[in-house]
């Protein structure tokens, strides 16, 4: 949409094409002017780094005697053929399927609910942003105390009289329990980018549609939603890749366990290179983790770009 | 917007039972933080009342707290993301901006790195960088506390996704009046981004209030520590004493909401009432 | 690996004053004649895995006697120290002269790779200041001395007085020579659990580790878990007996599933544990929650061996080191001179190494909890000379280890041990033989 704008202002100059040009090439240079801060941080603060990892991973370095030697693309191919790397895999894949759709309709719905005028709203917003802050080795401490057998959920659950549950030391709930965390942890923050967007929506628009007569439901889907499109987009996106590099509650909860169920990709990173030693392998899968956000990126992007169209 | 007084009732109180729903842990956290010492699993198993309402509880583990290396921590953190939420912006304003309003060649592909750069998994590189500061001589220092954070893609997005939203006519009226495209990022474009800049500044922000990894990284001498990492040692001090854990974690937790409290003015402002679009 | 140590750490308590009291007189003893070269102003880094205070009072107390020897940190935490040091060493050293190596494998790694310089000259000092010859040798390689350990670590069997004496069930017998078995424990346990004295019969200081799990292994007869050749076995009678034994205690309720590390030492502190086996930090824990507990040596299974877990951090000298003298003058302080290791132990509150700085430790330890602690010192010292188990030096250690507490969680977690066990060998081994 913008970019049409912005072509349709250049275009509408009537100027002679030696002065457009001069002017384009000046535009550019302010333009790069403008960038360049933000360009140099990113490079040197995250692509030269990167750089450096990613030479690791065509690096194997032997446990025995600390050699490291060029390897090609052995690391690659160790990762693509191990089956506890395609495990890694699903597991992740499954989790974030769930997760992400999750977050972003609860912040949504949470968003709608305080935006509207209600008597002290500003405050309860402030209370479910809250978890946003809390230090991560705290969320830790928080939700192992309150998932524990004999915990705080169990003891709700019991209330309302169901049989306790095993969370975090049964292979079918962990990940389940670790969603759960992470949804509390990101609702709040996420929900403030929402209400960001609704609070761009035009009033006079509901005015128009009130004056037609439409109800809530009818302005939510025919106002509401298509005009949030944009910052959903950017939670959708933004809490995609916060979610794929998730590592902090696995390695204090779970570690990967049990029997891997919640052996999340930045997890198994994190083992294979701080713990297991294998450097070249835990880069490699640094450099497949990016490809696969890419990808991943990339089609959330087309996907959003094609229904706005 | 009109509605019935029951409407009203009806969303107050699914907006008090979500905010309460939400907040009880964080409550748990301060009622445990009453309970001197370790003595908060007297009211955990089995769970008793007493482990949300802080009846007989004291503040002792504040002033513990508070006497100890704790407070230099706070003042270091503030310091550090109050820097990088200015020169975070600084840097960030401008080019989302640039992204935002101006047609360049090669705007897509700037973009598109932006948006790839921001996906490297910050912990997986922390290392390498930290050697890189090592031959920088950035080490122990604030700069070194505060420059791996400015680069930030992602608040350069919700900063450029905002731009795109602002009326064109809005910036070409700036322009007949013959305000530079510096000026008018200044004078127009900037008043009406409260909930943008919000957003941006409360992503810096969170980025080094929780910062850990990194500080401990580059080594960080003791007038220099994080209030994370004071924390941190407090529970490496052996978990003898998680009810100070609990002080330092609520504090640490409640400041943010504040601030959110405080902003929620500006915050809720935006275009659409401040008369300008529409 | 340090999962001790970390959790260990600077629990700075009560314990002090003897240590204080020999740290004091020491330090004013010792002249300053110590060597370290002549005036020339020498800067050493010590590389660690604490937060700087930690060391910051024997580095006080050596440049004190040293007035050209400056000794500056450099603190990298716990869990990116291994590869921190093998990215530093590995591209030339980076200026570290000293660095602290974890227990078991690292030593040999670390040889592997030419990192260690042989301090090999310090043995007989060493041999001589220690508590036990066995503490020293831990760290040879090939018969040469790679590093010397200024902490220890011993496990006991701690229990609270008055939920024993509410089940009816008789306290286990202090005598280090005559532990209880682990089938004594587990009966213990289970009169406990039928009487509802607490909630939690049986507690361990740290679930789930090698640390804590290598001396049931050993005493049922298993061995390490790993051999010199890096092949992998929890497969055997004697893991398996072991391991059998840890599922059970679950299955049965008699220990708690979901109760993280941080957790356990706060939960018998407050009287919600009959028993839990933990480290000596294990005193001033209980200590700090007034319960009236006592002391026993840790069990072993029946017919088996006693064995007890032990060691924590040692300190090796960078082979890269330009200041190999003033290095192994620090390291000497930090060990062999026993105002320097009561130094050392005084802030983390651990047990030192040195003969005379540990026993000043247990006067403080048993000084201050009176009859509970009464017994603590004879079991420290004879478990130290006896039966410590040290973590083994092999190969692949580094793999081994976190595999082998993946195995323990999913085993407490319900998995069958025989069948967890044999995957865990083959997976371990496997990711071992391929770092070869």
């Amino acid at each position: 949409m913008r970019a049409a704008t912005a072509t349709r202002r250049t275009a509408a100059r009537p100027a002679g094409s030696g002065r457009r040009r001069r002017r384009s090439v000046r535009t550019t240079l302010v333009a790069l002017a403008m960038l360049s801060p933000a360009l140099i941080a990113l490079v040197l603060m995250r692509v030269v780094p990167m750089i450096s990892a990613v030479s690791e991973s065509f690096r194997h370095v032997s446990l025995a005697t600390g050699a490291s030697e060029f390897d090609g693309l052995s690391n690659y191919t160790y990762l693509l053929t191990d089956s506890g790397f395609h495990s890694v895999l699903v597991v992740t894949l499954v989790f974030n399927l769930v997760l992400n759709p999750a977050i972003v309709l609860l912040s949504t719905a949470l968003a709608l609910l305080t935006a509207q005028r209600l008597p002290l709203v500003g405050l309860w917003r402030s209370m479910i942003f809250v978890p946003a802050a809390v230090p991560g080795a705290v969320v830790a401490l928080i939700w192992s105390t309150a998932l524990q057998p004999d915990g705080l959920v169990n003891a709700l659950l019991e209330v309302v009289g169901l049989p306790p549950q095993p969370f975090l030391t049964s292979a079918s709930q962990a990940a389940f329990s670790i969603g759960i965390m992470v949804t509390w942890g990101a609702l709040g923050y996420w929900m403030i980018f929402v209400i960001a967007g609704l609070k761009d929506i035009p009033d006079s628009l509901y005015e128009a549609a009130a004056l037609d007569g439409a109800g809530w439901w009818r302005r939510l889907f025919s106002i509401t939603l298509p005009l949030l499109k944009r910052p959903m987009a950017f939670v959708l996106i933004a809490c995609t890749v916060g979610s794929f590099l998730l590592f902090a509650p696995v390695q204090i909860l779970t570690k990967g366990g049990p029997n891997g169920s919640t052996n999340l990709i930045m997890f198994d990173i994190y083992n294979r290179t701080y713990l297991l030693g294998d450097v070249g392998v835990g880069q490699a899968e640094v450099v497949i983790l990016m490809l696969l956000l890419a990808v991943i990126v990339a089609v959330q992007f087309r996907l959003l770009r094609e229904e706005k169209a | 917007m009109r509605r019935s007084r029951g409407g009203t009732v009806v969303l107050t109180a699914a907006a008090i039972l979500a905010a309460l729903a939400v907040f009880l842990p964080v409550w748990w956290v301060f009622v445990s933080s009453t309970r001197p010492g370790n003595s908060y699993v007297e009211n955990m198993t089995p769970l008793s009342w007493l482990a949300f309402v802080p009846v007989g509880g004291d503040l002792t583990n504040y002033s513990g707290l508070l006497s100890g290396p704790f407070l230099t921590g706070l003042f270091n953190s503030f310091l550090v993301a109050g820097l990088t939420i200015a020169l975070g912006l600084a840097i960030a304003v401008p080019a989302a901006y640039a992204l935002a309003t101006i047609d360049f060649p090669g705007r897509g592909v700037v973009f598109t790195f932006i948006v790839v750069v921001a996906m490297i998994p910050f912990d997986a590189i922390a290392i390498p960088l930290s050697s890189l500061f090592q031959d920088w001589h950035l080490s122990d220092s604030y700069a070194g506390l505060v420059l791996p954070a400015l680069a930030n893609g992602f608040a350069i997005f919700v900063l450029r996704q905002f731009f795109l939203g602002i009326p064109a006519e809005l910036l070409e009226a700036a322009e007949v009046d013959g305000l530079g495209r510096i000026a008018t990022l200044w004078r127009i474009v900037l008043p009406l981004s409260k909930p943008a800049l919000i957003g941006a500044g409360m992503m810096l922000f969170l980025s080094q209030w929780q910062a850990y990894l990194w500080p401990l990284l580059i080594g960080t001498s003791p007038e220099r520590q994080l209030a994370p990492i004071a924390l941190a040692n407090l529970s490496t001090l052996f978990t003898v004493d998680l009810g100070q854990i609990f002080a330092g974690s609520f504090v640490l937790t409640i400041i943010p909401m504040v601030l959110l409290l405080f902003f929620q003015k500006q915050y809720t402002e935006s275009l659409s009432t401040t008369g300008l679009k529409g | 690996m340090g999962t001790s140590t970390t959790r260990i750490l600077p629990f700075a308590a009560a314990i002090g004053a003897g240590l204080l009291l020999l740290a004091g007189c020491g330090g004013s003893s010792t002249d300053g004649s110590g060597g370290g070269g002549g005036d020339e102003e020498i800067t050493l880094t010590f590389a660690n895995a604490d937060p700087a205070e930690t060391w910051a009072t024997v580095i006080e107390g050596f440049e004190a006697q040293h007035p050209n020897i400056t000794v500056k940190q450099l603190n990298i935490p716990y869990a990116q120290y291994t590869s921190t040091i093998n990215q530093r060493m590995g591209s030339g050293g980076d200026g570290i002269d000293l660095m602290v190596v974890d227990a078991g494998g690292a030593v040999l790694d670390w040889n592997n790779r030419g990192y260690l310089a042989d301090i090999t000259d310090l043995r007989e000092d060493a041999v001589a200041a220690a508590v036990s010859e066995s503490m020293v040798t831990a760290r040879e390689v090939d018969g040469k001395l790679l590093a010397l350990a200024p902490w220890t670590t011993s496990q006991f069997l701690y229990y609270n007085v008055d939920v024993l004496a509410a089940a009816g069930v008789e306290p286990p017998p202090g005598d280090p020579a005559t532990p209880w078995t682990y089938e004594q424990l587990t009966e213990a346990a289970r009169t406990v659990q039928s009487a509802g004295a607490a909630e939690y019969p049986l507690l361990f200081d740290q679930w789930d580790t090698y640390y804590q799990l290598q001396m049931m292994g050993v005493s049922a007869g298993g061995g390490d878990g790993i051999d010199a050749d890096g092949v992998v076995d929890f497969s055997g009678d004697g893991w398996q007996r072991a391991l059998t034994w840890y599922h059970g205690l679950f299955e049965d309720g008699l220990s708690p599933r979901g109760i993280t590390n941080d957790k356990n030492g706060a939960l018998f502190q407050e009287g919600k544990g009959a028993f839990i086996i933990s480290g000596p930090w294990g005193v001033s824990v209980a200590n700090a929650g007034g319960i009236n507990y006592g002391v026993a040596p840790a069990p072993y299974f029946e017919g088996g061996e006693p064995a007890t877990s032990t060691d924590s951090w040692a300190v090796g000298i960078s082979a890269k080191s330009e200041n190999l003298d003033a290095a192994k003058e620090f390291l000497r302080y930090l060990t062999i001179d026993p105002a320097g290791n009561a130094q050392a132990a005084e802030v983390a509150g651990i047990t030192p190494t040195n003969k005379e700085a540990f026993a000043a430790y247990v006067e403080g330890v048993e000084a201050s909890a009176g009859a509970a602690t009464a017994g603590f010192g004879a079991i420290l010292q004879y478990q130290l000379e006896n039966n410590a188990v040290h973590r083994p030096a092999v190969v692949g250690y580094s793999v081994f280890e976190p595999g082998a507490g993946q195995l323990f969680s999913d085993i407490r977690n319900g998995s069958d041990p025989a069948e967890r066990a044999a995957q865990a060998d083959e997976e371990i081994g496997a990711q071992i033989e391929r770092l070869r």
